[in-house]
């Protein structure tokens, strides 16, 4: 059976006790300095710290460090890398080069998360590594995937959450403001994000590695779980931009989902003040082919 | 003398394909109609291919075939046969950013390089040693590189370094951006992308509007890498790329053309480039742009200088005007295909691979049947007329 990892924020930098208590099999700490997280994320000094907390509390500790490395990075993501590899049980990466460095002595540590890039059953056979699939991909698609691939017991999924669609290193919201000449956008702060034809509202926020684009909705996966979750190792509740008390109900809710696949339990989730949407489960995106028709 | 490079050029039919070529481009890629990004790029079948291959190696240039989906395993139907097409075609390399594919190719196709695209958004050394030790023997970089970036990459770097100098950019690093998916369900992994971040966004905080007039735009200007094509060459790089498939005929002789002649100028010294000199590559550049330009991330962080507010983006260029099929020595009389109109008494301007600029004015045209003309509105019209210098076919003639 699949077990529960959920996003922990770090607010104010004191350790969220109510993270540490939630049922979630593990928590995942996210990096301040290498991950794409933007509502919490642990600098290093704390991070250490609260790896031992989360260990104490029998949890399983998994450190996300899933934004692209730059050359000018590689010296500090090694001092950094040293300092985490032998304290936490996991660690998320969509950069090779963490690959790289881990891939000898800590293979069984790594959990690749390339965000989109994980989309057939033979990709995941041929990368081997425990890796997240793409969230757009159809439940048919994922049942295929898990059928058929040789390495079920090393797939995860992101089952709940708002997620992030696109991550630029372009500071899109600062310089918006300086063609407008006015600040009028700020970094850190999330705002919704309205194609002029359209009703939807993405979530949009900038930090210091760049802009991040959401899903207007939180993306939910929950009565097929009662089908994959012997095959997902890991189901992540990411709680970007969500309370922390509705996402300590989600994780009491999943736990109990998980331990006897009551539907109802469904309606619970429904409940809930958070536009929900199945994203890509019910629906496949287009792979174009064919002629082209401009001169 | 500065390091040999590859230029490579884009091409979205066997035309542009010959054009990339002729015009001075070492290498071209192109789409087949299977596992290639840009869909919508008058991708090749195998026959084009072929035929494709064939005339790269008869001029001793090289071939490569993007093959740069994010597959899903319906889109994976075929793949050993085509591999092994391509193979036999004598295709040099693909552009793969699926490890799946790659090793499909080095299992039943070993012979093609394999390059990683830059969907795979490799930014540090590190990364392309990881790549090169999988069967990449080359990586394209992500476009997010500095020159300095790309520099200490190359010094540390196993694999053969391919980086973009010229054409359309994502705003986001490549293959993490879905926006295309969630706003038209087209997947922008499998050639699908709508080019969602050129749309207009308003901005909204707890349900209000910030944005007066000016609509929050986040797409990104075209590169235009002209101001460092001699750092990348002094670098170490192997390979100039230019985007741009789904671009015209025209646009890919003039910018393959003035890439050509800037590395030239390079081989002949190493210098750096005159005012008059910068000058008139910037100008060839501005002939074939149909949209704005910036220097992207080469010079380092981005400004707004590089990113596109509150502007159409396209405006098809009219300047082109036809493409020589013949030329008669003899009764300098040159046979051409019209693209756009033009009209008696216009002043034109020639050019081609061995041709420079050649301004001329069109005293006197004919139709394909020797009848006097005024003008010449139809498109692909044969049209005949005396010019006093040498021409070659596929030397082309622009409004001047």
């Amino acid at each position: 059976m699949s077990l529960i990892i959920l996003d922990y924020k770090y607010k104010k930098r004191k350790t969220n006790k109510e993270y540490l208590s939630t049922k979630a099999d593990g928590l995942i700490l996210n990096s301040l300095e290498f991950s794409c997280f933007n509502d919490g994320a642990f600098p290093l000094k704390e991070l250490l710290k609260e790896i031992d907390k989360v260990h104490e509390k029998g949890k399983i500790c998994i450190v996300n460090m899933d934004r692209i490395i730059e050359e000018n990075d590689i010296d500090f993501l090694i001092f950094y890398l040293d300092n985490i590899k032998n304290r936490c049980d996991y660690l998320i990466y969509s950069d090779m080069a963490i690959y790289s460095y881990l891939k000898k002595d800590y293979f069984n540590k790594l959990i690749y998360d390339p965000k989109t890039l994980v989309a057939s059953k033979e990709e995941v056979n041929t990368i081997k590594v425990h890796s997240f699939l793409s969230n757009e991909l159809s439940e048919k698609e994922i049942k295929f995937i898990l059928d058929n691939c040789q390495t079920t017991q090393n797939i995860s999924f992101e089952v709940f959450g708002y997620h992030q669609i696109m991550y630029s290193k372009r500071p899109l919201l600062n310089l918006y403001n300086v063609f407008i000449e006015k600040e009028v956008l700020k970094s850190n702060k999330l705002y919704d994000l309205k194609e002029e034809l359209r009703e939807d509202l993405y979530k949009i926020i900038e930090s210091d590695n760049g802009t991040y684009i959401y899903t207007p909705y939180v993306y939910i996966m929950f009565k097929e779980l009662k089908e994959f979750s012997s095959r997902f190792k890991f189901i992540r509740l990411n709680s970007t931009f969500i309370d922390d008390d509705i996402m300590f109900k989600v994780c009491d809710i999943y736990k109990e989902y998980l331990s006897n696949y009551s539907d109802n339990l469904k309606e619970e989730i429904d409940k809930l003040p958070l536009r929900f949407n199945r994203g890509f489960l019910d629906k496949e995106s287009f792979l174009l082919k064919g002629d082209n028709e401009d001169a | 003398m500065l390091n040999k490079v590859e230029l490579l050029a884009p091409a979205g039919n066997l035309e542009k394909l010959k054009i990339a070529y002729l015009y001075g481009a070492d290498a071209v890629y192109v789409g087949g109609k299977s596992f290639s990004l840009r869909a919508r790029a008058s991708n090749f079948s195998l026959e084009d291919i072929k035929e494709a291959s064939r005339f790269a190696k008869s001029l001793g240039k090289k071939l490569y075939i993007t093959m740069n989906i994010v597959p899903h395993d319906s889109d994976l139907t075929g793949l050993e046969e085509y591999l092994r097409a391509l193979e036999e075609f004598n295709v040099d390399g693909i552009i793969v950013s699926s490890r799946y594919i790659a090793k499909k190719a080095l299992e039943v196709a070993p012979k093609l390089e394999r390059h990683l695209s830059t969907q795979a958004s490799c930014a540090n050394s590190m990364a392309v040693n990881e790549y090169f030790d999988l069967g990449f023997s080359r990586v394209v970089l992500a476009r997010e590189n500095s020159i300095e970036s790309i520099k200490k990459i190359v010094e540390k770097a196993k694999a053969e370094i391919e980086v973009f100098i010229h054409g359309g950019m994502c705003v986001a690093y490549s293959g993490r951006c879905m926006l295309s998916n969630h706003l038209t369900n087209r997947d922008a992994n499998r050639g699908g992308c709508a080019h969602s971040c050129r749309w207009n966004y308003d901005i909204y905080f707890h349900n209000k509007k910030i944005n007066k007039k000016e609509y929050l735009n986040i797409g990104s200007k075209d590169l235009n890498g002209l101001d460092f094509i001699k750092d990348l060459m002094e670098a170490g790089v192997k390979s100039l790329k230019i985007e741009g498939r789904m671009k015209s005929i025209y646009y890919i002789a003039c910018i393959v053309r003035m890439y050509r002649m800037l590395i030239d100028r390079y081989y002949e010294s190493d210098a750096p480039l005159s005012e008059d000199e910068y000058q008139y590559f910037n100008q060839e550049i501005l002939k074939a742009e149909n949209r704005l330009t910036g220097c992207g991330f080469l010079k380092g962080n981005i400004s707004i200088n590089e990113q596109l507010y509150n502007t159409r983006t396209e405006n098809p260029t009219k300047d082109f005007l036809g493409i020589v099929l013949d030329y008669d020595e003899k009764s300098e009389m040159v046979t051409l295909e019209q693209r756009n109109y033009f009209e008696k008494g216009d002043e034109v301007e020639f050019f081609g691979p061995s041709l420079k600029n050649t301004k001329f004015k069109l005293e006197s045209i004919s139709d394909k049947d020797n009848n006097e003309i005024d003008v010449a509105r139809h498109p692909l019209e044969i049209i005949k007329f005396k010019v006093p210098f040498k021409l070659n076919k596929n030397d082309m003639m622009r409004k001047y």
